[in-house]
């Protein structure tokens, strides 16, 4: 078993035909298809990296339904302007309902713990009371397509989590052990959020959320 | 206040070659040419048909500025750290 896509996917056999042929059906519509890649229009300013939005959200009836299978890639872009052009036709996270999942990750890397890019990485939290998520989320994603964090390639993309009493943020890096550099994104990320002094923020490697199975218990905190 | 960048982390990572402040993310922002892509269309549950501004163009609300000058954290965080709530 390579990761947990394939784990579930095993899993997923067993179950009714019905399911597996629509899965099939909807192969077309696979988050993980390769499509060309988005490239700045003429006069347009370009992005350090490609991006990719995706979208998750809890299905209500069907509970096995895999991580993966409520995935939906949403579209990809290659500049500033083909940012907005999406950010700005989507709906604000804080106006969602249920248990969703807005995903801004490079091109490439699925928003997955199990992905090359993630498997040795983590990722900074940030657990907001309600009414404040759709503001942070907007400065934290043009801080990062604004390559604010100034860590190199570090950084592989950013999660707003919707819950039932508080909205999530989380930023993916790739390598959870160095701890230069997640310093330096926790710091970045308390100012670019505007976050007050007494914030806690938690950072949880990818490898304890497979071991656990869980992307928010179990985290290391940090206070100042 | 937070603590100035971490020094030399500079020297550990180069530059990026595209950097885009707050500012010139926002200044590049021109909703007479948001033309949605038709790709985004079908994603009726997360679709809006008529652009939106940034939210960083609204000032804070009164609701927003009452919270961030508490903590910011949500109840279920600060509980779990015994910080009441």
């Amino acid at each position: 078993m390579n990761n947990k896509f394939d784990a579930l996917k095993q899993e997923d056999s067993g179950e009714d035909d019905q399911t597996e042929q629509k899965n099939e059906q909807e192969e077309t519509d696979s988050p993980f298809k390769v499509r060309p890649s988005p490239r700045p229009g003429p006069g347009e300013h370009p992005l350090q990296f490609n991006y990719a939005i995706w979208f998750s959200r809890k299905s209500q009836g069907k509970s096995s339904a895999s991580y993966d299978q409520n995935l939906k890639l949403v579209g990809t872009f290659a500049s500033v302007e083909q940012f907005w052009g999406i950010y700005s036709h989507l709906v604000r996270p804080s106006d969602l309902t249920g248990h969703c999942d807005f995903h801004l990750f490079k091109e490439g890397i699925r928003p997955m713990w199990e992905d090359s890019a993630n498997n040795k990485g983590g990722k900074w939290i940030v657990r907001l009371k309600k009414g404040l998520g759709s503001r942070c989320w907007e400065n934290l994603i043009l801080a990062m397509l604004g390559e604010q964090f100034m860590v190199g390639e570090e950084i592989c993309g950013a999660v707003i989590s919707i819950r039932y009493q508080e909205d999530i943020l989380a930023l993916w890096n790739r390598t959870a052990c160095d701890q230069v550099t997640t310093s330096r994104i926790r710091d970045t990320l308390k100012r670019i959020l505007n976050l007050p002094p007494n914030t806690i923020m938690e950072y949880k490697t990818h490898n304890d959320s497979i071991k656990d199975n869980s992307s928010f218990r179990n985290t290391d905190i940090f206070m100042r | 206040g937070t603590p100035p960048p971490s020094p030399g982390i500079i020297g550990k990572y180069k530059l990026a070659d595209y950097r885009y402040g707050k500012e010139e993310m926002l200044a590049l922002n021109n909703p007479n040419h948001t033309e949605p892509l038709e790709e985004i269309k079908k994603f009726t549950y997360i679709y809006v048909e008529k652009p939106q501004e940034p939210i960083t163009m609204q000032s804070l609300s009164e609701e927003e500025q009452r919270l961030m000058s508490q903590s910011v954290n949500s109840t279920a965080v600060l509980r779990m750290f015994g910080r009441g709530g």
